[in-house]
């Protein structure tokens, strides 16, 4: 190992630098059990490697081979297409299948984005629909479905040439509508699309899509979307665990068709990215979310819009994302945008009935002060996460800014969400060259917070107190405080 | 404190709740009791032990990993490593594999799985070829097993 230790002295901090570690000598072999652990990462975070490995020595072949686990997690992409070629894929899916063995759950991932854009002619080959509907014969073991077809112009076929446009003659969706109708196994689907097929023959996410209903996957629990629109069915308030819709693209149809979608999926965590582009046309149509706990937004006008008139009653814990953009457009879009959801949505949720429900806040304010007004509407607040990059002026003037969660005229002792048992002060980078962060010393932090929390402190002890026990974390670039009151 | 004797005779004193991060060692103590006597480590060198050893100082205060993790989590697991563990593990190749072959014999979880994680990450990408010039591998294949694998590489024939 004459050249191992000069580099590892030269690079400690990266692991990267291991592959600059040329054995020069056998190195100890790893046990079946070990490559098994190994090759099961591999599968985990780039499946084609399962592959790889399977080409490279026979102990690894055989490892490979015995275990059909590790052939699971099938995925149909660029990466698969071009270590396996793209013009013999359902030859390699169909092995890859057979690896998993008959009976296993299975992972499929079908991503063609852009995949038309570099490789013209292997597109034509890589038979979407095709390659669906191999996948599809073993729908019944599906355990996750990841279906996206990114387009650079939207305009990926997916239906062979040559085939009726009608759905009722198209003996491919036919069979695909019979396969589809079984999947007892099928807990999580993320379907996406940069492109509206409402109505359209072809095999796309949509349609695939509108196949889902409550008998033919009775446990499915968590459902992404990109772009996916409503469809006419009757299922509605379909129990779900999690929904992430993302908008891309500027749309106002789009925003009208995927409303209803909050409603059929009546899911307990609800994650909205993107931008829609555009406000519903009609507000009076947002839907209830009965059963959503945990609403989760990023940082934009028309989102904060939508979501701002959805009736909430369980909502408990919101968390509002922003990051750090550099263009000035976007800065002025994203203030906007803050001033709809951290001033307008919390104050008109802070009026509704469900207020008290509300038990956790996270704002992500690149921007803006601290709504500190909006912020101590509720009352029954326990834990609040405030994220802001460095370049704030709330770091240098750390801790004054919290002298705002002291009200003398708030009955009865003068503090502020008297229920507030974590506060955590988060920096993030900066959007520009200016960085402030904390300022002084840990003592200095420490000590300062203590003081102005002295009273505070006081009232929180004992058993009857109405005041609860509150601990301060401050999360800076590189170091992190804990305090405790 | 409790003391580990390597295979190549030294002995190394630890804190007691630093050695029972190993599954074995803890299981030992647990059967033989309280005892003066060292625990032999026959299939650890002391060169490894001492890195093996360190990775239990750091992490001798984190929580027990769940027992049985959820089966019905469709989650992937990732490859990420934390920044202490990937400055730990940032070592030749031989100490690399010695240090998964310890954490397997003292079933160190965490630590085994720091080790596979960084080996998948280094496998990830790269052809076989590739793989086989970075681990030093020989290329053993058998005349039938070599048929087979060109027959699955003629089907990329276009990539």
């Amino acid at each position: 190992m004459s050249i191992a230790s000069p580099r590892s002295k030269l690079f400690p901090n990266n692991i990267n630098n291991i592959l600059f570690l040329m054995p020069d000598t056998a190195l100890p072999s790893l046990n079946d059990d070990i490559l098994l652990e190994i090759f099961s990462y591999c599968r985990d975070v780039e499946p084609v490697t399962i592959w790889v490995v399977s080409h490279t020595c026979r102990q690894w072949r055989r490892v490979a081979l015995e275990h059909s686990l590790l052939w699971t997690h099938i995925v149909v992409d660029r990466t698969t297409a071009r270590y396996l070629g793209s013009t013999s894929a359902l030859l390699w899916l169909d092995t890859w299948l057979q690896r998993a063995g008959p009976e296993r759950d299975l992972d499929v991932v079908l991503n063609f984005t852009n995949i038309s854009k570099s490789r013209v002619r292997k597109a034509k080959s890589l038979r979407v629909g095709s390659i669906l509907l191999l996948a599809s014969h073993h729908a019944y073991r599906w355990r996750t479905l990841t279906y996206t077809l990114m387009g650079e112009d939207g305009s990926l076929r997916t239906a062979p040439q040559g085939v009726p446009a009608s759905q009722n003659q198209n003996p491919m969706l036919n069979e695909l509508r019979k396969t589809l109708a079984n999947m007892p196994r099928l807990q999580s689907v993320c379907f996406s699309q940069n492109f509206l097929s409402q109505g359209s023959p072809d095999i796309t996410p949509q349609y695939v899509h509108s196949l889902l209903s409550p008998k033919a996957a009775p446990r499915l629990r968590r459902v992404a979307l990109t772009n996916i629109v409503a469809n006419n069915d009757a299922v509605s308030c379909w129990p779900m665990e999690e929904l992430s819709y993302t908008f891309i693209g500027d749309s106002v149809l789009v925003v009208d068709l995927a409303a209803p979608l909050l409603h059929k999926y009546a899911a307990s965590r609800l994650r909205l990215s993107g931008s829609p582009g555009a406000l519903p046309l009609s507000q009076t149509d947002v839907p209830t979310l009965e059963r959503l706990e945990v609403l989760t937004a990023d940082l934009d006008v028309y989102l904060a819009e939508m979501v701002r008139h959805a009736p909430m009653p369980y909502l408990s814990e919101l968390i509002l994302l922003a990051s750090n953009p550099r263009d000035p457009l976007l800065i002025k879009q994203n203030m906007q945008a803050h001033d709809r959801y951290s001033l307008q949505l919390l104050d008109e949720l802070s009026q509704r009935p469900s207020a008290s429900i509300l038990k956790k806040i996270s704002l992500s304010l690149p921007f803006r002060d601290i709504p500190w007004s909006s912020i101590a509407q509720f009352d029954g607040l326990e834990v609040l996460r405030i994220v802001k990059p460095s370049t704030d002026i709330f770091w240098l003037q750390y801790p004054s800014p919290l002298s705002m969660l002291y009200n003398p005229s708030t009955k009865p002792l003068g503090w502020v969400l008297p229920q507030l048992r974590l506060l955590f002060l988060e920096e993030t980078e900066p959007y520009t060259f200016t960085r402030f962060g904390l300022t002084g010393g840990a003592d200095y932090l420490v000590s300062e917070t203590k003081r102005l929390f002295q009273r505070r402190s006081d009232v929180a002890k004992g058993s009857a107190a109405m005041t609860a026990s509150l601990s301060i974390h401050l999360v800076g670039l590189e170091a992190r405080l804990d305090i405790q009151m | 404190m409790i003391n580990l004797t390597t295979s190549d005779n030294e002995t190394f004193t630890v804190d007691k709740k630093v050695a029972e991060k190993s599954v074995l060692i803890k299981n030992m103590l647990e059967d033989v009791g309280e005892s003066d006597q060292a625990i032999p480590l026959p299939n650890v060198t002391a060169s490894v032990l001492k890195k093996v050893l360190e990775w239990c100082e750091h992490h001798k205060d984190d929580p027990a990993p769940p027992e049985n993790e959820d089966k019905d989590d469709t989650r992937k697991r990732t490859t990420d490593i934390s920044e202490w563990d990937q400055k730990f593990i940032a070592v030749d190749q031989e100490m690399l594999f010695e240090i998964i072959l310890a954490a397997n014999y003292l079933d160190i979880k965490a630590l085994l799985d720091v080790g596979c994680k960084t080996v998948a990450n280094m496998i990830k990408g790269k052809t076989p070829e590739e793989i086989r010039k970075l681990f030093n591998i020989v290329n053993d294949f058998t005349p039938e097993e070599e048929a087979q694998i060109k027959k699955e590489n003629e089907w990329a024939e276009d990539r």
